[in-house]
């Protein structure tokens, strides 16, 4: 299909997208029901430079889609994905080649594609993150995923927190891993003991049962 | 009404007066209804509509790192993709990631999947399916609290999994109850074909209803694996499952087509005499799928769906209690949306969110029928008619039932086969390449004059049939329990208009509240 649809990204640049491409968006799609000619769809929540990228997966999609032999169809029904089962080479090019672009761009497109309902493009931009994790300590993810660490706090409260009431941090773990999980409870605690020095809340955070003190908190003005 | 996140303001929920019980339970006010009390997450994981009235939210802290620019759902997505070691290693990265790791939707999904892999996972049952897949203890299991974390996508599902089903299973009004008989003759049951409804007497002297009771299945058949919907068990491993899975949301279903060939429970029921008709039998060895055991703790159930291939079923209660909730075939009940060429049906995903979200609603919808089906009874599904199940009480339910055509759905049958191929399921394909071809080649052999009884009635429909429903669509789920997803709403829809008719279905505002 040769027909243009007008899109607007956050900063009201204009950006096209062919119709066959289009439907891969299913909020697009549902917004093509109620087709008026020549209507732009306004797209506050992404930008342009995401939007022109969206726009390329897509525009790849609808013609892979196309010379896999399938055929495009005029009166789809708009709550079906236009094409569930990709071809394996289509895949690839999405998660090895389209997705070969920085941290920032990445989160953004998957950001992109959950608004815009993308089926796939979510997909694959959550796969290509995960592998990005995989086979990665817990430490190594920290740096790499920038996990706030308030370094300087981690052991010393490490004792004093273990005996806090959480249950069964000691005790047979079944593997090495869960050992980390005392830093991990460490590293929380100080989180949360900082900020409940900065905050207005009674109660502490580290007492067993869940707190129930924010309901005791006037409430706020959202 | 229940606590709900929403975007309700704080001010609201707190003018509830909610009321704190000391345990920290969560409790919910309904006028009419006795108090819910849900417990507190394990985790103290608490609602994303809570977060109005508390100082921050973990997830929009550094703790999630990057991740915090994810919402929460797609969060869970991404460590969907996790093997076994990185799920453990990135939940010791941060408390909020911990807590995100700690979904149990993402250890059900990997064991499931471990289970077809050459290594197979533990089957020694250990109450929850991170514990059972890591061979982990309760006693070591660690439970580090985020009362700071609000999630829905983490608190939902352990909502789900703890509010009871009572309030929903209980007061049916009149007008919606499934009609309750001692028993029908072959000519009543003609004229009854095409609406459900509860015989008493049938089945009272199964021996099953004497013999079936979770132990003796241990005791006999404890090695033996049964089909637990993806997972194959040993009988012994379903057993501990059913005596520990409050934390699931949608407990595991046991549904074995094949328990008549490696068991000797067959002898011990019988075809009820009203449905032993079942135009199905000209196939022979070629008929598609057909009997199941039925097993499950309670809150185990299925999700709204049609039987395959516009079959018509009988579902007989050995043991425990099912809440039945049912809709004509041309009438889908709320939350339940088909798309246009029937191939998907789409609903919430689990049972409970339907209920939680939809069942007031379809109770006051005309053409609602409820019912609950004692041990003992069995309940007929006519042909097309959509329905959605939950075991209640206290005990584990045991079932047998077995899908049929009736003399009435012969005609269904047929042009299911023809007209939606792509749908049809339960046949080896190997075997039967052309159900439709198939069938009305044994019916011509065998009961020609059913045959042609079948294709008049065909005729007389087909010319004049428009679709009347354009349905919209809905978030997708799972394929359900027989492993098809296709469904036609027409065709005994007339038969089923003038029924209703006649029926005359009491409105919202008629209906009185019952005991049932």
């Amino acid at each position: 299909m040769s027909e243009m649809i007008k899109l607007q990204a956050a900063n009201n640049a204009p950006v096209e997208i062919s119709r066959g491409a289009a439907k891969f968006s299913r909020l697009i799609r549902q917004l093509l029901e109620d087709d008026e000619a020549g209507k732009v769809i306004q797209i506050n929540e992404v930008s342009e430079p995401v939007l022109k990228k969206v726009v390329e997966w897509c525009e790849y999609h609808a013609k892979a889609f196309i010379e896999a032999g399938n055929e495009e169809e005029e009166d789809d029904d708009p709550s079906e994905d236009p094409w569930e089962d990709r071809t394996p080479e289509t895949v690839k090019w999405s998660r090895e080649k389209f997705f070969l672009v920085d941290q920032e761009m990445l989160f953004e497109l998957i950001l992109a594609a959950h608004f815009l309902e993308i089926r796939s493009l979510e997909d694959d931009g959550c796969w290509v993150t995960a592998q990005m994790i995989k086979g990665k300590s817990a430490e190594e993810t920290r740096r790499t995923f920038a996990n706030a660490n308030n370094a300087s706090a981690n052991g010393s409260n490490g004792a004093a927190n273990a005996s806090n009431g959480t249950n069964g941090t000691n005790g047979a773990q079944a593997n090495g891993a869960d050992d980390k999980v005392d830093e991990a409870l460490s590293y929380g605690r100080t989180e949360e003991s900082r900020r409940s020095e900065e905050g207005s809340r009674p109660g502490s955070p580290a007492t067993n049962a869940p707190t129930e003190a924010e309901e005791d908190v006037p409430v706020r003005s959202p | 009404m229940t606590v709900e996140s929403s975007s309700a303001p704080p001010a609201k929920r707190i003018k509830l007066g909610i009321p704190k019980a000391p345990s920290g339970r969560r409790i919910i006010k309904n006028d009419d209804a006795p108090i819910i009390e849900i417990p507190p997450h394990p985790l103290g994981i608490k609602p994303s509509g809570n977060v109005f009235a508390a100082p921050y939210n973990l997830r929009d802290t550094p703790s999630s790192g990057l991740f915090g620019r994810l919402p929460d759902e797609v969060i869970i997505e991404v460590l969907g993709f996790f093997d076994v070691k990185s799920l453990i290693a990135i939940g010791a990265t941060s408390k909020c990631l911990y807590a995100f790791s700690r979904a149990e939707e993402l250890w059900k999904a990997l064991y499931i999947e471990l289970t077809n892999s050459p290594t197979p996972p533990p089957t020694t049952w250990l109450g929850t399916w991170r514990n059972t897949l890591l061979s982990l203890p309760a006693s070591s299991t660690t439970t580090i609290q985020a009362p700071h974390l609000y999630s829905d996508a983490l608190y939902r599902p352990f909502f789900c999994a703890h509010h009871p089903y009572s309030p929903f299973t209980s007061g049916i009004p009149k007008g919606n109850l499934i009609p309750r008989y001692a028993n029908l003759s072959p000519s009543e049951f003609t004229k009854h074909t095409t609406r459900p409804f509860i015989l008493t007497d049938p089945i009272t002297s199964w021996p099953a209803l004497k013999k079936w009771t979770p132990q003796h299945l241990l005791e006999k058949y404890g090695d033996r694996p049964f089909i637990a919907e993806a997972l194959t068990w040993p009988f012994a491993t379903y057993n501990d499952y059913t005596l520990n899975c409050a934390q699931d949301e949608s407990p595991l279903y046991l549904f074995d087509k094949t328990f008549t060939t490696k068991t000797a429970m067959g002898e011990d029921y019988t075809v009820p005499e009203l449905f032993r008709e079942d135009y199905f039998t000209v196939l022979g060895d070629e008929r598609p799928d057909f009997r199941w055991l039925v097993l499950g703790p309670p809150r185990s159930g299925s999700t709204f769906h049609k039987d395959p291939n516009a079959t018509s079923a009988w579902n007989a209660v050995v043991r425990g209690q099912k809440y039945w909730i049912m809709f004509p075939p041309s009438t889908p009940p709320p939350g339940v949306f088909v798309s246009e060429d029937k191939s998907e049906v789409t609903s919430p995903l689990s049972l409970m969110e339907w209920f939680l979200n939809f069942h007031a609603e379809a109770r006051a919808t005309a053409g609602c029928l409820e019912g609950i089906c004692k041990a003992g009874e069995v309940l007929y599904v006519p042909s097309g008619w959509w329905h959605a199940v939950v075991n209640i009480g206290d005990e584990v339910g045991i079932a047998v039932t077995q899908n049929f055509v009736t003399r009435g759905g012969v005609a269904e049958t047929l042009r299911f086969l023809s007209e939606e191929a792509m749908s049809v399921s339960g046949f080896n394909c190997e075997m039967v390449k052309d159900p439709y071809g198939l069938f009305r080649e044994r019916l011509s052999e065998i009961y020609p004059e059913i045959l042609k009884e079948a294709e008049e009635a065909l005729e007389k429909k087909g010319g004049k049939w428009e679709r009347l429903m354009k349905e919209k669509e809905a978030p997708k789920t799972s394929g359900g329990l027989f492993g098809f997803s296709n469904f036609d709403d027409e065709s005994s829809d007339e038969e089923n208009q003038n029924d209703e008719a006649a029926e005359d279905k009491v409105t919202a505002s008629g209906k009185e509240e019952v005991d049932s």
